[in-house]
């Protein structure tokens, strides 16, 4: 403690006299409270330790008033009593006369708050502010030390009374804040909070402040939080009601005037930028002067004056930035309204209208002509509204979880009705299969593989919105046939992947027959070379016939037996006996069925005159049957042909047919349709660009014709899995409403398509009459095992 | 319920008069098994159809109504016009009142008539009856053409009518209109079944409120509900 000026203390006051003692202490008090940079030197502050304590021990002499005590005022000035006195110590008394000195204390702090409030009535505004700020700091410091200097008082008297439970008696300390609590912050408190609104208005309005008194200001407030029952411990509720509340209501009426005006002369967009940077500045403010517990009262003040008193308006803006793609903005407004409750369900209905709509406007321009859609255009259509919007969902919506589900049922929505779905919702699993088979197809324009696989990806994105899931299964299941049995199939990698990710679409089940199909492939490769092999070991004569037979099982693979009567040439007619018998050597007992509609071969030709080198021909096997006719003679009637080849003649008109356009046969005479009485000359003038000539192309008709069996058998097929499921369902309930058995079947089943719950109905009467199921009382049915 | 009546409640009936009033009971058997013995000049295990109809006109039955199938029910015939001696027996016995004669059996039996059109668990039994009885040889459902004559007997006094409660509509008019229109299949026992239970509540409620899209009853009902309300609005626009 340095010294500066030295003013002379009165001597040590008689210890017993509380007058004395008080004007002594009123002294050194006064110094502190008032002069404290002037220092105070040792003396003084043991001058008043001492004068305290010995006042409160001098009880002996006060309470018993005889010589005693006269004696002992004779050693006043003594700074420590003797231990034997205070052994003696009567606490009734030293009660008495503590309360007295407290009483002394609290009328002089009482006095010098008045002196303060009577001063700040000359200030206003930031000189009050900067008035109330120096008292509070000059207060507080002086409380510490006061507060040491009445140490012994703490100890005793005022613990003793706080034991006994007095309410309004306070350690010293305390006893400052509360003083100047009641004596002078409730007076003052509104100015000052005034100004200090004042003062952060001014910085909300872009003025640099002196931030840091708004701080203090509030440091102030929240100390002055005393618990009226435990005075040990603080709370915020003297802060929170006049400085919070205030504060926050000074806020909202702020934004509100504020906001209103900006948007009365600003745009919608301006105004969100606006908003944000409001939002942040806040923040700020509150990082920066104010207490943490304010923040988030103040954000949910600022909240609602600035987002949610305006949702209404910014939600209508919403579709104008979805018509102009303004994606940023998107995000500003998703951001904003994010922060209130409720606030971006209107958004999420909105968006998923509109990506609904987005999706139905995108397949409706390219379904004009709606026999000729490409499947490729097609589903790129759908792709493409999906890819824009779900990248919005990223960018702009944090790829928030309820969005996702917007833009899911948005996109489940157009995928499985629209224009092109109109007849039902079928159409999009079809044209999804046919465009993976185009891209899983041999082609001339070979595709990266990791692009293939990338637009595989692609097409699982369609195929999770397929409701229909069957429906795609099985065209593409037939497809994947031909593709296996034509050997057209683009790479097995991607085939393999394929299905791989279908199966982690759809599970084990549905890929099954599918990994079947695969499998049997690989098998015949095996058997054939084996085959080969077992030839070359015959030794027999020339080979007129390099072949190549695939072995289906037949409950794998979605064909049917071929529906025309066929009477194979001799030249394959041995090689396939050969081929039947080393393969019933092999497996015994089991059936072969030869599906010839799907046999193919290659002819090479040495008759033809304009050509030098020979045409190779590729054909089916009928066709085949039908030229090999003419190694032995020119022409054969039609109906030599067809008694030959025992071929209906629906399915020798076709083979002909294609023949015919490409001139390789000649008819006589000529006409519209081949037909019996018609003959045929082979063409030795035949002509063509290409040495290789495919003449195994597929008709129109047959393609329809393999459309709607699929269709046909699908609707056939979901017949039996409902009943399954209905069966599965009842075996394992025994007893179940009607209603809820419906619910089950179509959660069981809806991974596969979605029944309609007539169907549903249909499938139970059906088990009703089987007596699988029987009703019971109150729409009750129960199974029957 | 139907194998209830058909095998249980026999058996139990069984059971009871050989257990409690075996005496009794047995000298009812035999003056049962005589007055049915009675009734073919040729006895044999079942009567054919000559005969039963014979034996039915006897005690009063109207071969072209409801108490045929009252009567079927009684003696649990096998099929229309036959008869069998246990079916007989069992059946008269579980009428305590009736004695083992044809005059008093004719008595019995117009009580039963009379009742039929009252006592719903009675008709229900006898509805739900014919369908058994009336199915050709080993067939799983009724023909349409049987299926609506049957209708049309059961619903006609002595049986229960069809007739809305209170606007008086009439519903197996507008059944059989809907089903000659729309229905080319068979009817099947469930459908059969049911289409009692929806007489009944469509007596009570002629606005169709009980029913509901997500009820339980079959897709022909579904069909007719919807026939009907359609066909209901046109007129009232037209009106």
């Amino acid at each position: 403690m340095s010294m500066t000026t030295t003013r002379p203390m009165p001597s040590a006051p008689n210890r017993e006299d509380i007058g004395q003692t008080w004007e002594y202490l009123q002294n050194g008090i006064s110094k502190i409270m008032i002069n404290l940079q002037e220092g105070m030197d040792m003396a003084t502050y043991m001058g008043i330790y001492t004068a305290v304590h010995n006042f409160c021990t001098s009880q002996k002499a006060v309470g018993l008033g005889n010589s005693g005590a006269v004696g002992q005022a004779h050693r006043g000035g003594n700074d420590t009593p003797s231990p034997s006195q205070e052994s003696h110590a009567d606490l009734g008394q030293a009660h008495l006369l503590g309360e007295d000195l407290y009483k002394k204390l609290k009328e002089y702090l009482n006095n010098h708050l008045h002196g303060l409030y009577e001063q700040s009535k000359g200030h206003a505004d930031e000189a009050l502010l900067a008035f109330y700020i120096r008292e509070w700091n000059r207060y507080t410091v002086a409380a510490k030390y006061i507060h040491h200097l009445f140490r012994y008082l703490n100890r005793h008297w005022v613990k003793r009374e706080m034991d006994e439970g007095k309410k309004n008696t306070y350690d010293v300390y305390t006893l400052h804040l509360y003083q100047w609590r009641t004596e002078f912050f409730t007076l003052v408190n509104k100015k000052v909070m005034d100004a200090v609104l004042m003062l952060v208005e001014k910085q909300r309005n872009g003025e640099t402040i002196e931030h840091r008194q708004i701080k203090q200001v509030v440091d102030s407030f929240v100390s002055l939080g005393l618990d009226e029952h435990d005075a040990t411990k603080s709370t915020l509720d003297t802060y929170r009601y006049h400085f919070e509340k205030p504060f926050l209501a000074a806020t909202e009426e702020f934004y509100k005037a504020e906001s209103k005006q900006f948007v009365a002369e600003n745009s919608v967009v301006e105004y969100m930028k606006k908003a944000e940077a409001r939002l942040a500045e806040e923040e700020e403010r509150v990082r920066m002067y104010l207490h943490n517990d304010i923040a988030l009262p103040l954000k949910k003040t600022c909240n609602k004056a600035l987002i949610a008193d305006h949702s209404a308006m910014l939600r209508d803006e919403f579709q104008v930035l979805l018509d102009n793609d303004r994606e940023e903005d998107m995000a500003r407004m998703y951001n904003l309204l994010s922060r209130i409750p409720d606030g971006l369900e209107p958004l999420r209905q909105k968006f998923e209208a509109h990506v609904r709509n987005a999706g139905l406007n995108a397949v409706a321009k390219v379904a004009s002509d709606a026999e000729k859609l490409e499947p490729k255009v097609y589903v790129e259509a759908l792709l493409e509204t999906h890819t824009r919007y779900q990248g919005l969902v990223k960018r702009a919506f944090a790829d928030e979880p309820e969005f996702t589900r917007s833009l899911d049922n948005a996109c489940r929505e157009f995928v499985n009705r629209n224009e092109i779905c109109k007849a039902g919702s079928s159409k999009s699993p079809e044209l999804l299969a046919k465009y993976t088979d185009v891209l899983l197809r041999k082609s001339g324009a070979g595709v990266e593989e990791a692009e293939l696989d990338a637009t595989l990806t692609q097409i699982m994105t369609v195929f999770k919105y397929i409701e229909d899931k069957d429906v795609f299964q099985k065209f593409y299941s037939r497809m994947l046939a031909r593709r296996l049995v034509h050997s057209n199939s683009s790479s097995d990698d991607a085939e393999t992947s394929m299905i791989s990710k279908l199966k982690e679409a759809c599970g084990f089940e549905y890929t099954n027959k599918l990994q079947r199909m695969f499998q049997d492939m690989q098998i015949s490769k095996d058997l054939n070379t084996g085959f080969r092999e077992h030839t070359k070991g015959l030794q027999s004569e020339k080979q007129p016939l390099d072949s190549t037979y695939s072995i289906l099982g037949t409950s794998f693979w979605p064909l049917t037996p071929p529906n025309t009567t066929f009477n194979p040439p001799a030249e394959i007619q041995t090689d396939i006996d050969r081929f039947t018998l080393f393969y019933k050597n092999k497996h015994e007992g089991r059936k072969l069925s030869w599906l010839w509609q799907l046999c193919k071969g290659e002819l090479k030709t040495g008759y033809c005159r304009q050509s030098k080198t020979p045409f190779t021909f590729q054909v089916s096997v009928y066709q085949m049957a039908i030229l090999l006719m003419f190694n032995s003679k020119d022409a054969h009637s039609y109906d030599d042909i067809a008694s030959v080849t025992q071929l209906t003649s629906e399915v020798l008109d076709a083979a002909l047919g294609i023949l015919l356009k490409a001139k390789v046969l000649l008819m006589k005479p000529e006409g519209e349709k081949p037909g019996p009485g018609k003959m045929f000359h082979l063409n030795y003038d035949f002509k063509s660009k290409k040495i290789r000539v495919n003449l195994n192309v597929g008709t129109k008709t047959e393609q329809k014709q393999e459309e709607a069996d699929t269709n046909k058998t699908i609707e056939e097929d979901r017949q039996m899995v409902l009943q399954s499921a209905i069966v599965r369902i009842m075996k394992a309930r025994k007893k179940m409403k009607h209603n809820l058995l419906i619910t089950e079947c179509i959660t069981q089943i809806r991974s596969r398509f979605v029944p309609k719950v007539s169907d549903i109905k249909k499938c139970i009467e059906i088990l009703l009459d089987k007596e699988y199921l029987e009703r019971l009382e109150d729409d009750e049915l129960g199974y029957l095992a | 319920y139907l194998k209830n009546t058909g095998y249980k409640l026999n058996e139990a009936v069984d059971s009871y008069f050989q257990s409690n009033a075996g005496a009794s009971s047995t000298t009812k058997d035999t003056q049962l098994t005589k007055l049915f013995d009675d009734a073919e000049e040729d006895p044999k295990d079942s009567l054919g159809a000559d005969s039963s109809m014979a034996y039915l006109t006897s005690i009063g039955v109207d071969l072209e109504g409801a108490s045929l199938f009252l009567a079927m029910e009684l003696v649990q015939a096998p099929t229309i016009g036959e008869i069998t001696r246990t079916g007989f027996v069992n059946g008269w016995k579980a009428q305590p009142a009736a004695e083992a004669k044809i005059e008093s059996q004719k008595q019995i039996f117009k009580r039963l008539a009379e009742s039929l059109g009252k006592d719903r668990d009675l008709f229900r039994r006898v509805y739900r009856y014919a369908f058994v009885v009336g199915r050709e040889g080993d067939q799983r459902a009724l023909s349409l053409d049987n299926a609506i004559l049957y209708w049309e007997l059961l619903f006609k006094k002595p049986g229960m009518l069809w007739i809305g409660d209170t606007t008086g509509t009439d519903w197996l008019a507008e059944w059989i209109t809907f089903l000659r229109e729309n229905w080319t299949r068979s009817v099947s026992r469930d459908m059969w079944n049911q289409t009692y239970e929806f007489a009944l509540k469509s007596m009570a409620d002629e606005a169709l409120s009980f029913w509901s899209e997500d009820g339980a009853w079959p897709g022909v009902i579904d069909d007719f509900v919807a026939w009907y309300k359609r066909k209901s609005s046109e007129m009232d626009v037209d009106a």
